[in-house]
C-alpha cells in the first residue's frame, strides 16, 4: 500500500470556493484535494456553505462535484436549495452534480460485530466517476453512522479520509458540534488539514452567523470570527480586514455646515474622509449637527448618505426643516439618500452590508449615521465596536467623511470605559453638553479631540434656532465664561451698538421657548 | 442513476434453493469478509439446513449494487425472503445477537 511521497510543493495549493469573504480570510480557499472539516451547531449554515461551494465549483471553475447528503432526503435538499437561488436540477441535467440521500435504515440491526464502510467508499467512488467530480461534500458524515461503533468508526473514518486524498477531490466534511470534542466523534483528530467552525448566536435576540478558520495547516489564513450572512441566494463573509493600512489620508477639508464650528477646527472644518463623532446626551442637538453637515455637503453638491436608526425620513425632514435646514430638495435632486432601518430588524452585518452596497451604487462623499449607539443595543459592545472599526476602515478606503452621533458622555466613559473605545477610533470627537445652571439649561460645544489640526480649546454655547445653528462667540463676564441669560445679560452690560452682538443675543433669546 | 447487476449466479456457488433467501454485501476478499461468510454459514447450517439460499456480492466487483441495496457498512446481511426484509451490519461474530436479529426459534 505504501506509496512514494508526493512532491513537496513550496506553496499550498487551493481550491476558491468563490465565496465572497471566504475566499480573503483563507488565502484563497480550501485545501485542494484534501479535506476540510466544517464544524457547527444546527443551522449554523454548513450545508449551505457546502452546497455553495459546489454550485461555484461548477459554475465559476468548472469543476463538477459531488454532494451527499445524509441528512436531508435528496428531493428535501433540492427544494431547500432551489429556495435558495440555487439551480441544482440543471446542473444535474448537465452531469455536472451528484446528489445523494445515503443512510442506515431505520430497520437496519447494527453491528452484530466488527464493519467497515466499504459502501460508502464504493458509492462514493461511482458517484465521482459519474460527473468526473473535483470537489466532494458529505453533509453530516457523523450523522450518518451516529448509531454505530465510534471506536471503529474513528478508525474507518481515518481510511476514508485518506481515500479522499488519494482519490485527488477537495472534500468537505461537516459535523454537529460535539460537548466533549469539537465534533461529536472527534473528527478534527482525524481531518488535521482544515478545520472552520460555523456558530450562530443569539444576542438580544438577534442571531449572527460567524465563521472562524480553527486551523489550517501549511497556510496562513485569518484568525478572527467573521460574521457572515445567508440572504436570498447567496454566502457572504463579512471580511472587512487589513484595510486600514492601504487608506488614503487626504489633507483636503470639508465644511462641518456650522460657520463657527470650522472656526474651532482651524477655520477649514474636517479632514476628507476622516470619521468624526459627535456625542452628548439626549437633546443636546447631535441629530441637527448631522443634518447641518449633511446639508452643507449637499448645498455644495456632494451626495451624502443619511442613516437613520432613530427617526424615519419624512420625520427628520419635518424635524430639520424647523431648524432651517431644508433636506427635501436634495432628496429630490438625489443628493441626499436615506437608509432607514430599525436596528433590531436584522443584525449588524446586514446593516453595514446594506450600507455598503448603497454605497457602491450612490458613491457618497459624505456620509452620517444617527446613531451609532442605537446599534449597540443590539450586539455586546465589543462586537460592534469592531465592526465599527472595520466599516469606518472601509470608508476612509473610499474617501467617505462619516459622521456619527453617539450617546457617549466624559461621565459616561468614567462609568463604562469601553465607550472610549468608540471615541479613540474616530478621528474627530465632538461633544455637545447640557448644561445647567441657575433653572435653564444651555448647549455647550467643545471639540475634545481632532487629529491633525490645531482646534480650539474652548468651550462654546451654540444655539438652534429656525435659523440653523449657531455657535456663539465666547462671552466672559465675572467668573469667567458666561452663558445663557447670564451671557445675555453680560452682553447688555457691554455697551449697546455692538449690532452683531445683539443680534446673536435676539437669536437666542427667541431660540429660548423651544427649548 | 447507477446500476449494475449480476446477470448470474456466477460467483455463488453456495446457492441452494429453500424459503430463507439471503444476501451478504462484503467488501474484497478481507479477512473480515472470510470471517463473516463463515460466521453465517455456521448458523444458517445450523438452523436452516438445505432450507436457504445464500448469494455474497463483493461490493468492489457489483458497485451498483451497493446503490441499490443501499450498502453503506460492510459485511451487510439482507434476508430477501421471507418478508419483512431484516438488513444487519457486521460480521456475525456475535452469534446470540444474529440469531435473534433473525428470529431464529432455538427451542
Amino acid at each position: 500500500m505504501s506509496k512514494p511521497l508526493p512532491k513537496m510543493e513550496n506553496k499550498l495549493l487551493k481550491s476558491p470556493s468563490g465565496i465572497k469573504g471566504f475566499d480573503d480570510i483563507t488565502f484563497g480557499g480550501l485545501p485542494l484535494n484534501r479535506p476540510t472539516l466544517i464544524v457547527g451547531s444546527i443551522g449554523s449554515g454548513k450545508t449551505f456553505l457546502s452546497m455553495e461551494y459546489i454550485i461555484n465549483g461548477i459554475e465559476l471553475y468548472d469543476e463538477p462535484g459531488v454532494f451527499m447528503t445524509f441528512e436531508e432526503k435528496t428531493n428535501e435538499l433540492l427544494e431547500n436549495a432551489s429556495s435558495l437561488g440555487f439551480n441544482i436540477k440543471k446542473l444535474i441535467g448537465e452531469n455536472k452534480l451528484y446528489l445523494e440521500h445515503l443512510e442506515i435504515g431505520h430497520n437496519v440491526s447494527k453491528e452484530a460485530g466488527t464493519y467497515k464502510i466499504d459502501g460508502l467508499f464504493v458509492r462514493l467512488e461511482q458517484a465521482i466517476e459519474k460527473v468526473k467530480a473535483k470537489r466532494v461534500v458529505l453533509d453530516s458524515l457523523d450523522t450518518l453512522f451516529a448509531s454505530l461503533d465510534r471506536n471503529i468508526l474513528r478508525t474507518e473514518f481515518k481510511r476514508l479520509f485518506s481515500w479522499l486524498k488519494d482519490k485527488k477531490v477537495t472534500a468537505i466534511v461537516t459535523a454537529e458540534l460535539g460537548d466533549v470534542f469539537l465534533t461529536r466523534m472527534g473528527l478534527e483528530e482525524l481531518i488535521a488539514d482544515c478545520v472552520i467552525e460555523l456558530s450562530n448566536r443569539v444576542t438580544n435576540q438577534i442571531s449572527t452567523r460567524r465563521l472562524r478558520v480553527l486551523k489550517y495547516r501549511g497556510s496562513a489564513h485569518a484568525l478572527n470570527e467573521y460574521p457572515f450572512t445567508i440572504d436570498e441566494n447567496r454566502l457572504t463573509v463579512f471580511p472587512l480586514i487589513s484595510q486600514g493600512l492601504q487608506q488614503p489620508s487626504s489633507s483636503n477639508r470639508i465644511s462641518t455646515g456650522i460657520p463657527q464650528l470650522n472656526e474651532m477646527l482651524e477655520n477649514k472644518g474636517f479632514y476628507v474622509g476622516s470619521s468624526i463623532l459627535v456625542s452628548g446626551t439626549a437633546g443636546t442637538g447631535k441629530s441637527s449637527l448631522l443634518a447641518a453637515f449633511a446639508h452643507n455637503a449637499c448645498m455644495n453638491d456632494q451626495t451624502c448618505l443619511f442613516c437613520a436608526f432613530e427617526e424615519a425620513p419624512n420625520q427628520i425632514i419635518r424635524n430639520m426643516r424647523s431648524i432651517g435646514l431644508d433636506l427635501q430638495p436634495h432628496l429630490q435632486s438625489n443628493k441626499i439618500q436615506f437608509y432607514f432601518a430599525r436596528p433590531t430588524l436584522q443584525n449588524l452585518e446586514l446593516h453595514f452590508m446594506a450600507i455598503k452596497e448603497i454605497i457602491g451604487v450612490l458613491q457618497p462623499k459624505v456620509m452620517v449615521l444617527d446613531p451609532i449607539t442605537n446599534l449597540m443595543t443590539e450586539g455586546p459592545n465589543s462586537d460592534v465596536r469592531s465592526m465599527l472599526t472595520r466599516f469606518i476602515d472601509y470608508l476612509k478606503t473610499q474617501q467617505i467623511t462619516v459622521m456619527f452621533s453617539a450617546a457617549i458622555t466624559i461621565g459616561s466613559i468614567a462609568r463604562s470605559p469601553s465607550d472610549e473605545g468608540i471615541s479613540s477610533m474616530v478621528d474627530t470627537w465632538i461633544l455637545v453638553e447640557d448644561i445647567a445652571t441657575e433653572g435653564e439649561r444651555n448647549r455647550g460645544i467643545y471639540v475634545m479631540k481632532s487629529r491633525g489640526m490645531n482646534h480650539s480649546n474652548e468651550m462654546r454655547e451654540f444655539i438652534i434656532s429656525s435659523n440653523g445653528i449657531t455657535l456663539l462667540p465666547v462671552t466672559s463676564g465675572k467668573g469667567g465664561m458666561q452663558i445663557g441669560s447670564k451671557r445675555i445679560g453680560a452682553e447688555k452690560e457691554m455697551i449697546q451698538p455692538n449690532s452683531k452682538r445683539k443680534q446673536q443675543a435676539e437669536i437666542s433669546s427667541d431660540s429660548r421657548p423651544n427649548l | 442513476m447507477i446500476s449494475d447487476t449480476p446477470t448470474s449466479n456466477q460467483k455463488n456457488k453456495n446457492r441452494k434453493k429453500g424459503e430463507f433467501i439471503f444476501q451478504l454485501f462484503i467488501a474484497g476478499n478481507t479477512p473480515i469478509s472470510i470471517k463473516a461468510i463463515s460466521s453465517i454459514k455456521a448458523i444458517f447450517e445450523k438452523y436452516y439446513a438445505d432450507n436457504y439460499t445464500l448469494d455474497v456480492f463483493d461490493i468492489y466487483e457489483y458497485p451498483g449494487l451497493a446503490t441499490t441495496e443501499e450498502v453503506l457498512a460492510v459485511p451487510y446481511l439482507i434476508r430477501k425472503k421471507p418478508l419483512p426484509e431484516i438488513r444487519m451490519i457486521g460480521d456475525f461474530s456475535d452469534r446470540e445477537k444474529v440469531i435473534d436479529e433473525l428470529l431464529i426459534l432455538t427451542k
